[in-house]
């Protein structure tokens, strides 16, 4: 076996099988990610709701999504008439890009890490502004009332968020020095930077569930106003898509987080991997658990609270943190 | 009470009548000639009354448009009437004065074909297009060709850069099947206008057709939510009809039940209201302890919903032991829940700042629509039918009505809230009372035949004030039959409260009225 | 490694995105069945007919916000390499340039505040 790997490193270069067994690592990473979360969203709503929630497939409802995928794949794909076809098709394909590329750049082990990009952060942050770019085609392609009001909210709600989680993870960027993951973990060997800078963790945390459309920000799918939002003409594999892409973002913003203010795979005993996925899953069930104890909030108390609070907050933040690193 | 002198000189022309309240429901009828309908609701709006109702009753030699006008502040029932011509039947309108007319006229139209001079829009509002006969009329009267045009709802204006949104009928925040058509600018909405119909299955033509025991089920298909309170605004008004006397122990446990059915009700509207803002979670709760009412009911009804419990001069069966200890307990744990409601939604930073000072009716507005229940409660005025024409048990048991202030979202909430708390009192005192004896009254006739005349009973549905009018013609059938629901009244005041809001606002607006379909289709 | 060589990871990731997003519903499409139903394909808008199109010029109220984000947008990126290039300790003067910088930016965001960008006013026509 060894001897076969040997080989193959050899004939391909360790830099590409990196790439390769990256891939398929975090495709499956991916996939399973996305079941496990459909999974965990139905139970943590019905614990929270007094109600035990799936358990009939599998031990504890287990197999439940696997079944649940299936039967999405075995779905009519419906393409209303008046779509525009283009749009229509390209958005779903648009929404996972980003999504795939945010794990090149994690570290989820000491040297589990695909390619530790000098500048890591701005790879993600780059392409997640490709997600909100999806949800406007999906929205605008759709044409639907509900699709349109839906991508119109996601581009606003986005651009409002996207400035304090910049500026928050700015401040994470200046007390490190470098703008790669893998520096910004070894930086928290002494102590988290959620000790540090507990109010950038936290404006980072609000922005990052905003950006990912979840309650209380799921303004662009709000379904009591506005159906479904964006992906309201959407159904069978299609929609899967959006969802595995949402499910995904979520561990990507949480994944982050832990990575710039919970030490990331830092921690004693365990190998650095499980304390990755202890700390990204804890705050996943953080804001599986907001979905299912806040009501929304209104559009303009969403954009408000972004620029009359978040922002200001980060700007003092920020400067306090430049003047105290010079002292 | 009510100033005869004053209204003899006010229209000369006019027939009044003082009528024995007790007996009939009403104190004063008056019958004006058509010409004067629009004098006589102005003097009532500058008196401070509201529209109670208005409908048409068809006498065959003539049609007989019947105003009812109260005050919320004195039991001040006037019966004002006029005759139409049968052949070409045509009245002036009174949108004007009272807006909510504007839809109690279009329902006269479509069921009557009474044209209603100077109404704007006197298109379908229950009905399907294409039906050729007035369903109302007793002798069948055919839909004009031009009144066929007249009546096809005019599509929404397709001017250029006009945002037409539909709420409905298969929207997840609608409650059933009631659709709004909103005009919007971007987030803004411009002009809302509720489409109703979608569940109409006249059931006022249905009690012209059966006696008044075959009709009993019926009010309960009205309103599911309240569906005791309805059966119980029947029964009432036909034993008042009839006069028929109702044993002691039979008024307390209608109380009981009716309670228990109105708390039911607004713990459905309380989780239905969350769902609309987005909080998912308080519906599953608000089911847990819905649940446990519905156990107690189903034990003694033998139905879970459409309740079809009282019966003329009682009851189905009597209660038992098991009834009143199952709704001790169920007192004991509710009193208990609400604090956790508190905690789980009234002190949440976000749901205050949804519902404050979001959707603000005052008392104007309220008496142009005829609006009833915990929706104008919220502006603070104590109006309640338990109290100002007290029946059942609720004469003898002494209960605050809670009020708001603002008149918003929030006093609405605040207010059912409240009103929960004190329909367990009310629970809790009526078992500590509840005599022995009959639970139903003895030597009644096997056939109902009500004696000639007219009656308007009312009763305080979990929504508000509803009231049926019934005209006997000593048949054991009812000659007419007319449900004045609460929710239409309070549904038709979203366009106006709507506009100029924003979208999200304008569905919290839409949940904090607790509208059921189905009771204002009927 | 500082060659644009680097990036030939997110590459493959993006090519494979796109492949992973494909794949499914082309399966999807050889083995779903197919409804004739004309109205399976009409746009839902509540279970009516859908009057009036979706692709008007949509009034989109916070226009403003978006123009106040790209001024901000760009500027905050600035900040990145200020970020790495920021030393501790010493040279005040990299202190004072950021805080100047960032006070410049705050002046946008108080002229958009002052001229009641952040006001949602009910709309009485």
């Amino acid at each position: 076996m060894t001897d076969v790997l040997k080989i193959a490193v050899e004939a391909i270069g360790q830099d590409t099988l990196r790439v390769i067994l990256g891939l398929i690592g975090v495709l499956i990473l991916v996939v399973i990610n996305a079941l496990m979360l459909t999974w965990a969203e139905r139970k943590v709503a019905g614990h929270m709701q007094r109600r035990i929630a799936a358990k009939e497939v599998g031990p504890f409802g287990l197999i439940q999504p696997i079944a649940d995928s299936l039967k999405l794949l075995g779905k009519e794909l419906i393409t209303p008439m008046k779509v525009d076809r283009v749009l229509y098709f390209l958005a779903p394909v648009i929404c996972f890009i980003p999504v795939l590329v945010s794990f090149v750049v994690i570290p989820f082990g000491e040297g589990l890490q695909v390619r530790d990009i000098n500048v890591g952060i701005l790879v993600i942050l780059a392409f997640s502004s490709l997600s909100v770019l999806s949800i406007f085609i999906a929205g605008w392609g759709s044409n639907n009332k509900y699709s349109l009001i839906g991508a119109a909210r996601s581009v606003a709600q986005n651009i409002a968020y996207e400035v304090p989680l910049l500026l928050s993870l700015l401040i994470v960027v200046i007390m490190v020095g470098s703008l790669s993951l893998k520096d910004i973990v070894e930086a928290q060997k002494g102590m988290w930077f959620i000790l540090y800078q507990p109010i950038a963790f936290l404006i980072y945390f609000i922005a990052g569930v905003a950006e990912t459309n979840r309650t209380p920000f799921d303004l662009p799918e709000a379904e009591s106003e506005l159906v479904a939002g964006f992906h309201t003409e959407y159904s069978g594999m299609r929609f899967a898509i959006f969802f595995l892409a949402e499910y995904t973002n979520i561990m990507i913003i949480s994944a982050v987080a832990t990575t710039f203010f919970l030490g990331g795979y830092l921690g004693p005993y365990l190998p650095g991997i499980v304390w990755f996925l202890i700390k990204t899953y804890f705050l996943v069930f953080v804001i599986l658990w907001f979905r299912w104890t806040f009501p929304r909030v209104r559009f303009d108390q969403l954009l408000n609270f972004s620029w009359k609070i978040l922002i200001p907050v980060s700007f003092i933040n920020l400067i306090v943190t430049g003047g105290i690193l010079k002292l | 009470m009510v100033e005869i002198e004053e209204l003899k000189r006010l229209f000369p022309r006019a027939e009044i009548a003082e009528i024995p309240y007790e007996e009939r429901g009403y104190h004063l009828s008056i019958a004006v000639e058509k010409g004067d309908i629009p004098d006589v609701a102005d003097t009532f709006a500058k008196k401070g009354c509201y529209l109670f109702d208005l409908f048409c009753v068809d006498y065959l030699d003539f049609l007989e448009l019947v105003y009812f006008f109260n005050n919320h502040s004195a039991p001040y029932r006037i019966k004002v009437t006029t005759k139409l011509d049968p052949e070409q039947p045509t009245a002036p309108s009174i949108s004007r004065i009272f807006t909510i007319a504007h839809w109690y006229e279009r329902e006269i139209h479509e069921f009557f074909g009474v044209f209603f001079e100077g109404h704007p829009n006197l298109t379908y509002l229950f009905l399907h297009e294409g039906i050729d006969f007035y369903p109302l009329r007793k002798k069948q009267v055919k839909v004009s060709e031009e009144d066929k045009k007249r009546l096809m709802p005019k599509p929404p204006g397709e001017e250029e850069d006009t945002f037409f949104i539909n709420l409905g009928p298969q929207h997840p925040s609608t409650h059933g099947v009631l659709r709004v058509i909103l005009k919007m600018d971007g987030e803004y909405i411009l002009w809302a206008e509720p489409v109703l119909g979608y569940l109409h299955r006249m059931h006022e033509k249905m009690a012209e057709n059966r006696t008044y025991q075959q009709f009993l089920p019926n009010p309960g298909r009205m309103d599911y939510m309240g569906a005791l309170n309805f059966n119980l605004a029947h029964v009432k008004a036909v034993e008042k009809l009839c006069g028929i006397e109702v044993p002691e122990r039979a008024e307390y446990v209608r109380t009981i039940t009716c309670e228990l059915n109105r708390i039911g009700s607004h713990l459905l509207w309380l989780g239905a209201f969350l769902a609309d803002l987005g909080g998912l979670t308080p519906f599953l709760y608000v089911f847990d302890d819905r649940e446990q009412v519905l156990d107690i009911l189903e034990a003694v009804t033998g139905s879970r919903l459409t309740y079809s419990y009282f019966r003329f001069g009682g009851l189905y069966n009597d209660v038992d032991g098991e009834f009143i200890e199952k709704t001790k307990r169920f007192i004991e744990r509710l009193r208990g829940r609400f604090d956790m409601y508190n905690r789980l939604i009234t002190g949440n930073v976000i749901f205050i700042n949804r519902v404050k000072g979001v959707g603000i009716m005052d008392e104007a507005l309220i008496r142009r629509y005829g609006s009833s229940g915990p929706v104008i409660r919220s502006t603070g005025l104590p109006y309640d039918i338990r109290k100002k024409e007290p029946y059942a048990a609720y004469r003898d048991i002494d209960f605050e009505i809670p009020t708001g202030v603002n008149g918003d979202n929030m006093d609405r909430y605040m207010i059912r809230l409240k009103e929960m708390e004190i329909s367990l009192n009310i629970i809790e005192e009526a078992i500590n009372r509840l005599p022995d004896g009959p639970y139903r009254a003895e030597k009644l006739p096997k056939k109902l035949k009500p004696p000639k005349g007219d009656l308007l009973s009312t009763v305080e549905s979990p929504r508000g004030e509803l009231g049926v009018y019934i005209v006997s013609d000593e048949t054991e059938i009812p000659y007419r039959m007319r449900w004045r629901v609460p929710s239409y009244s309070n549904l038709m005041t979203f366009p106006e409260l709507a506009r100029g809001c924003l979208i999200a606002d304008a569905i919290a607006i839409l949940g904090s009225y607790d509208i059921v379909v189905p009771e204002i289709d009927r | 490694m500082d060659t644009i060589a680097d990036f030939y990871p997110v590459l493959v990731f993006a090519i494979v995105a796109v492949i992973f997003t494909i794949a499914p519903v082309v399966i999807s499409y050889l083995i779903a069945p197919r409804t004739k139903g004309k109205k399976t394909y009409v746009t839902y808008e509540c279970g009516i007919e859908p009057f009036g199109g979706a692709w008007i010029r949509y009034s989109i109220l916070y226009y403003i916000y978006a123009l106040i984000f790209i001024a901000f947008d760009v500027d905050v990126l600035y900040l990145f390499p200020v970020a790495t290039a920021y030393t501790k300790k010493g040279n005040t003067y990299e202190f004072y340039t950021l805080l100047v910088f960032i006070l410049l930016l705050g002046l946008a965001l108080v002229y958009a505040w002052g001229k009641g960008v952040f006001n949602w006013k009910r709309k009485d026509q």
